[in-house]
């Protein structure tokens, strides 16, 4: 690639599929790379997430690799989980810290070996680990570009994996997905996804597009529908995850005290007893904060703004979305802690003046 | 955790002999708790050490000056019933000119500006006002260098520069258009009032002494106040101690046996000892442990922190912090064994017990770091030089004297060649730098020696070979130094703490930090006990 180094958006490792299915040449730039935004039209493809199956492409997150005999004391001692206790295979939700305790950074950490970690997010803090790293014995890499990721949801995204040769049963259990299984040679991580419902497929960059065909494939007798970030954006915003830099400000992006996010705002309280950078302001700052992250519906789509209850402030709207499947409007919020119950109408602003919302539940990491 | 389990051998285990050790671990022993002192080499003392270059010359090896040192612990430590004896106080400084028409900076400033006429009718205008204001700004800072930080900025503190025990009540309030410019550079500072490149060069080498930070970098108009509320007269300015600083030693010794301070000698610490995140006790390069639930050290923060086996329980953002503090010290000694008295062209023999300063601009200061930096030394360095003989007779034969010269800026590693071949290039390059000044100089030598700054870190056992400890950059400084979230002495690791120089409130040979940190460990003993 190094013939294009004048590039500030790259192609995904699976451009060449993507594009050629991407009927509307409706393009998203993420995290450096550009994605479709529409396939075929928004309808069709939030009717395979919800009806059938639906498969996307997540090349374009940050991929930080770990690798030493101190890969996994490393990463337990920068992230709030015990990777440490995961087997081969087996991923986790992990969120890091600055010093103080304030969120830095959330993702997914895949174990793939004895001595060999990634982390997958959204979040750019690569020197983070680099510095941190320093007198433990590993080697940390950024191999942002030479995975290629897919993600499978719906309701048949267990029925496509399986006729497609990934045992996604194993994929089940809780948290944790799949050991890495050896297919035509590529090594294919099978994993769940954040929300708990799909699956995530990694493999090295230049397998991506066998992995691709093969998922396209047996996955016509499902009806399987590429998803384009559009319906995956509104899907977020239905599955009441918060997405750092749009929900909530990285400690290290923050511009005041304000935008401090301590991990149990965003619905995670690590184990009290887990040692970790950061973990003692943590552990002390366990009870409720004064606002939390929390998911909001109402019938139509709020404006990113402010957010009233009986014309005092209660908190500010950060993600908002229609969901075409369920005809009503879902919202991401800060709340006031004491308000976050469901029976309270909240006011929004909507396209034609104030609307109103109400309470669901707490977001999750 | 006063009565210690099984093995724990020690209340309190003090690394390095320095004076901020030693300090620290007398007022512990004082304060009848059981503490041992370890030091890497065979003697404590540090870079207080008073050697004999050649037969019948004996030279400071490093601090050929103190200054002051901290009243408070003059008085705890007794330390002039153990032998401390200062033969010049408030020694002033001159800046030399090879033309002869030297520039005297002392404590009279109108003496000053009569010096600095023949130079800038101007600067000798100004200098009277620009003196007296940093003087008066730096009694702003002094409660600041001798005291610990204050906790919070609280109302009784308003009106003081730095919060905390303000002085403004006694001094008027400091000038608004003088705080303006202390975030500024040297250049900056000294280009606004002066002309002269000799009397701009000679300030800012004064300021910038033993930091490695170039006068054209910001927040270094800070120093020539720090530099002031360092040395003010009232405690008694920069001092010659009896003996040479080894005399500083040897006092310190004597308040060690008075209170049975005990002493390894030879006992470098290998690594730190930990029970689940807690510090537990050393290791010594020996093979031997010691076992102490509280650790006092008085090597640099860096060295401490990242290099005993601690490092990997940082937090990450302090880690971060820790690499990017500097500390590489730039200051080389060069000692010169002489026949007789020197003579400066056109220099009254009376002001040969004062600080000559051979820095003809600032220019020359930005040539010679930018060498620095480029790991060589330039071929004209700036120099602060004494002649301890004058103060101190006994430090040589009848008749001869011997000269110190601290030498900036000079790197530790050289990038090109090593200290054993290019240690000769430097002591001639001294000699015909000082040939400008006093033609017959070079001719009166009998015998040199050079401590590079390679040669101090070995001096602190391997372990930072900066003067302060560290940078005196306005970055470094206060809740800041050594680095954000290690200051006050204490660090993260339960039971370890800091007292070297490179504490608050700064470096020099004082012994605030080891008096300052003591304070902390006893409260910290107290609070366990």
């Amino acid at each position: 690639m190094s013939e294009s180094s004048h590039r500030s958006l790259w192609p995904s490792p699976l451009h060449a599929r993507t594009a050629e299915l991407c009927a509307t040449n409706q393009w998203f730039s993420f995290g450096g790379f550009t994605v479709p935004a529409v396939y075929s039209s928004e309808q069709e493809e939030s009717e395979a997430l919800i009806a059938r199956v639906g498969i996307f492409d997540l090349s374009a997150r940050q991929s930080y690799q770990f690798e030493g005999p101190d890969a996994g004391s490393f990463l337990g001692f920068v992230t709030s989980s015990d990777v440490a206790s995961l087997e081969a295979g087996q991923t986790t939700r992990a969120l890091w810290c600055d010093d103080d305790g304030c969120a830095r950074g959330e993702g997914q950490v895949i174990r793939y070996g004895k001595a060999q970690y990634e982390l997958s997010t959204s979040v750019r803090d690569f020197a983070w680990f680099t510095d941190g790293a320093r007198g433990f014995d590993v080697k940390v890499s950024c191999i942002t570009g030479q995975r290629a990721g897919i993600g499978v949801r719906g309701p048949l995204a267990m029925h496509l994996l399986g006729a497609s040769g990934f045992s996604a049963s194993q994929g089940s259990k809780g948290e944790t997905g799949a050991p890495a299984s050896a297919w035509r040679q590529a090594q294919v991580a099978l994993l769940r996804d954040a929300t708990g419902e799909g699956f995530e497929l990694w493999c090295h960059a230049d397998d991506g597009i066998v992995v691709w065909d093969r998922l396209v494939r047996m996955g016509a007798a499902f009806g399987v529908s590429p998803v384009g970030a559009s319906v995956l954006e509104v899907a977020r915003v239905e599955g009441a995850l918060p997405l750092a830099g749009i929900d909530w400000l990285p400690s290290q992006l923050a511009k005041s005290e304000q935008d401090l996010r301590w991990p149990r705002d965003l619905g995670l309280q690590p184990v009290s007893t887990r040692r970790f950078n950061g973990s003692q302001s943590v552990h002390r700052s366990s009870g409720p904060g004064a606002y939390k992250a929390v998911q909001l519906t109402s019938h139509e789509v709020l404006v990113p703004g402010p957010l009233l209850q009986k014309g005092a402030g209660a908190g500010k709207i950060t993600s908002s979305a229609w969901s075409p499947g369920r005809e009503r409007a879902f919202a991401i919020a800060w709340l006031k802690t004491e308000l976050a119950h469901s029976g309270i109408q909240f006011q929004g602003v909507g396209r034609a003046g104030v609307a109103a919302a109400s309470f669901i539940r707490d977001c999750y990491l | 955790m006063r009565s210690a389990a099984p093995g724990q051998d020690y209340e309190a285990i003090v690394i390095g002999g320095g004076v901020n050790g030693l300090v620290c671990a007398i007022m512990l022993a004082q304060a009848k708790r059981r503490v041992v002192l370890v030091e890497a080499r065979d003697r404590v003392g540090g870079m207080c050490q008073t050697v004999e270059i050649a037969p019948g010359y004996r030279v400071s090896s490093v601090s050929h000056l103190v200054g002051p040192m901290d009243a408070d612990v003059m008085k705890t430590l007794r330390l002039n019933k153990m032998g401390l004896q200062f033969t010049a106080k408030q020694i002033g400084a001159v800046a030399l000119s090879n033309q002869g028409q030297h520039i005297i900076l002392g404590d009279d400033l109108r003496h000053t500006a009569q010096s600095l006429a023949p130079h800038s009718a101007t600067d000798a205008k100004n200098w009277p006002a620009f003196e007296t204001r940093l003087r008066r700004a730096a009694q702003h800072i002094q409660p600041w260098v001798h005291h610990p930080l204050p906790v919070a900025v609280d109302e009784s503190a308003k009106g003081s520069f730095f919060g905390g025990r303000s002085s403004s009540r006694q001094t008027a309030a400091l000038d608004s258009d003088l705080a303006m410019r202390l975030d500024k550079s040297l250049v900056e500072l000294l280009d606004h009032d002066f002309n002269s490149p000799l009397l701009k060069g000679a300030v800012a080498l004064d300021a910038l002494l033993g930091n490695s930070l170039s006068p054209s970098m910001q927040g270094t108009a800070f120093l020539s106040v720090m530099k002031r509320a360092m040395e003010m007269p009232n405690s008694g300015g920069l001092a010659h101690p009896q003996g040479g600083a080894g005399g500083i030693t040897s006092a310190l010794s004597k308040a060690a046996d008075s209170v049975g301070l005990k002493i390894k000698v030879n006992a470098m610490v290998k690594q730190f000892l930990f029970d689940n995140g807690r510090i537990a006790g050393v290791q010594l390069a020996n093979g031997e442990t010691l076992y102490a639930p509280t650790i006092v050290s008085s090597l640099d923060a860096k060295h401490t922190l990242l290099k005993m086996g601690g490092e990997r329980d940082l937090p990450l953002g302090l880690k971060r912090r820790l690499y990017g503090y500097r500390n590489e010290g730039s200051v080389a000694k060069v000692n010169l064994a002489l026949n007789g008295l020197p003579s400066f062209k056109g220099l009254d023999k009376k002001f040969l017990k004062d600080r000559l300063l051979i820095c003809p601009s600032m220019e020359h200061l930005e040539k010679s770091f930018a060498a620095f930096e480029q790991g060589a030394f330039a071929s004209e360095l700036g120099m602060e030089i004494i002649i301890p003989t004058v103060h101190d007779a006994s430090l040589a034969k009848p008749g001869h004297h011997v000269l110190s010269a601290n030498v900036m800026y000079v790197p530790r590693t050289l990038s090109a060649g090593n200290w054993d071949a290019a240690k000769a290039d430097l002591i001639s390059l001294v000699g015909a730098q000082l040939r400008q000044y006093a033609p017959e100089l070079p001719d009166q030598v009998v015998a040199a020696d050079v401590f590079t700054p390679a040669d101090l870190a070995t001096l602190a056992g391997g372990a930072g070979n900066h003067w302060h400890g560290g940078d005196l950059s306005m970055d470094q400084l206060g809740v800041l130094r050594p680095v954000a979230g290690a200051c006050r002495n204490s660090t993260p690791v339960p039971g370890l703490f800091l007292c070297g120089a490179g504490t608050h409130p700064c470096g020099g040979v004082t012994g605030t930090n080891g008096r300052i940190a003591a304070e902390v460990v006893l409260a910290h003993l107290a609070g366990t006990s």
